[in-house]
């Protein structure tokens, strides 16, 4: 069976873009990744499009694909909308890289894009599909968030100190990162008294919404042969389950330490091979559980680990180097394929003032909506090395 | 959303409209059609008691539309098994935050936009005895 390479990564920056369409965020990010990989639109065999919200938003819950491929001239192939919610994009990555290990194609194109400022009701939470009955009862994103950080907080003793320490460093990380939203540094104080949303999370321990497009070109052994493997990330795991768990119980994530184990053991490798991961960092708390979740940090050492700069740049696994969703915003159908523009990024060694020295191996990780109880999807690639 | 299918009240007692097992009696809320313990195929209708303990509560100072105050809300499992997110009650004269593990119950009351539902307060000795 073919090795999965990732040939060619591109992206949008991220913001709010009013005046541009999802279909020209969407191409922008495809000519950039197929520029990347060196790969012309004619030779791409099959694309898989990630978006959550372009139906309720834009009137396209369909079609999203074909919409921005039909901008840079790629018809005639097979084209797959992917809808996961947060992991659309992680997911739409996930469909392509099983179809280039398949063996049916030996190109294959994995784009996501969102444009969530088209969005009305602006100051509050982004709503999540198919939440309607627990938002009867004030549901929120925020709200089950703070819930799995209460029940965190008093089972570690972790201090909100700990918790807006992530924010503090993304934002760090982002000022090196062109793509990201927001780059000005903030401190601890600004964090904790920024307006609360949902106790005990303020506004800047949640990611801001944005837009944005993110691509990936994915390509076979033989295909990697003929472009030259010198730039090229192998992809070693993908792995996606849904969710299980009550975390709001547990105060951790029981589906992402699956999720995880099953993509270490697909590698055949272990969290300590890590060198860069980006997570999902929607909430400050959040990437501090997901630090235990992945295995980077033994269980209950989570907020240690942020306090102490482990996860900074510099220290001994640099987490969302990218900024996170935290600066660069999360418009949720590119995230998960920008996520993979940072790995592959880091590995080239091309990421410049953010460059972690040495990366061989990085992780994305991305979890996705809600059912019962718990997130509805969790994804989680391995790459390089 | 409509929640007259998720929940009846009789005699002023809410109870939720799930599914019990036939086999093993395992609860779920809302319904479902296969067993997650046993793997029955007769998860049968049942009203269940929305009687519960506290699993975690939050303040959320920015509610969703339709809510004009901050509300509390929290996860309660029942007695009966499943959990759910729950509103917990507005009223004065309940405290501001519930504890992990305080028994609640559910009485009629409004949800989001002022609807008819039903919301979460501290249980109260005659109802856990009844
Ligand atoms: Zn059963």
């Amino acid at each position: 069976m073919t090795d999965v390479w990732v040939a060619g990564v591109g992206m949008t920056p991220f913001g709010k873009f009013a005046d541009t369409s999802i279909a020209d965020l969407g191409a922008t990010a495809v000519l950039a990744a197929l520029d990347d990989a060196a790969v012309e639109p004619g030779q791409v065999h099959a694309a898989y499009a990630g978006h959550a919200r372009t139906g309720q938003l834009h009137g396209r819950e369909n079609g999203v694909g074909q919409l921005v491929l039909g901008q840079v001239g790629i018809r005639g192939i097979p084209v797959t909308g992917v809808g996961n919610f947060c992991a659309s994009g992680s997911s739409a990555f996930r469909e392509a890289v099983i179809a280039v290990k398949s063996g049916l194609v030996d190109v294959a194109l994995a784009l996501g894009v969102e444009k969530l400022s088209a969005r009305a009701e602006k100051g509050r939470p982004l709503t999540s599909d198919g939440m309607e009955f627990e938002g009867e009862f004030g549901f929120t994103p925020p709200a089950f968030f703070a819930l799995v950080a209460k029940t965190y907080m008093s089972r570690t003793g972790a201090t909100p100190e700990s918790l807006a320490r992530v924010a503090v460093k993304n934002r760090d990380h982002a000022k090196h990162n062109p793509y990201a939203q927001y780059r000005e540094p903030v401190t601890v104080e600004q964090v904790l008294g920024s307006r609360m949303i949902a106790d005990p999370l303020t506004l800047l321990s949640c990611c801001p919404t944005g837009d944005g497009a993110a691509a990936a070109v994915l390509v076979s052994d033989a295909v990697a042969a003929r472009i030259g493997r010198s730039r090229l990330v192998r992809v070693r795991a993908t792995s996606l389950l849904s969710g299980f768990g009550s975390p709001v119980r547990d105060g951790h994530f029981e589906v992402d330490r699956r999720t995880a184990a099953a993509a270490y053991e697909q590698a055949g490798i272990g969290p300590s091979d890590v060198d860069v991961a980006e997570v999902h960092d929607a909430f400050t708390v959040t990437e501090i559980i997901h630090y235990e979740d992945l295995g980077l940090c033994p269980v209950g050492e989570g907020a240690r680990f942020v306090d102490e700069g482990r996860t900074a740049i510099g220290g001994q696994i640099p987490v969302s180097t990218s900024g996170g969703l935290m600066s660069k915003g999360h418009p949720l159908g590119a995230t998960g394929i920008a996520q993979v523009h940072e790995i592959v990024t880091q590995l080239r060694g091309e990421a410049g003032s953010r460059q972690v020295e040495g990366a061989r191996v990085g992780l994305t990780h991305c979890a996705g909506g809600f059912f019962d109880g718990d997130v509805a999807s969790s994804a989680v690639h391995l790459l390089g090395g | 959303m409509d929640l007259r299918p998720f929940f009846q009240v009789d005699d002023g007692r809410v109870r939720l409209l799930g599914t019990r097992c036939a086999s093993c009696g395992t609860a779920a809320f809302p319904t479902i059609r296969v067993c997650p313990a046993c793997g029955g195929r007769d998860h049968l209708p049942a009203g269940l008691p929305a009687r519960g303990r506290v699993v975690s509560s939050a303040r959320v100072s920015t509610p969703p539309a339709g809510f004009g105050e901050p509300v509390t809300v929290a996860v309660v499992t029942l007695d009966d098994g499943p959990s759910l997110f729950a509103l917990l009650s507005a009223d004065p004269a309940e405290p501001a935050q519930l504890a992990a593990g305080t028994p609640v119950e559910a009485v009629p009351g409004p949800v989001r936009g002022g609807a008819a539902g039903f919301v979460f307060r501290t249980a109260r000795e005659d109802r856990a005895a009844a």
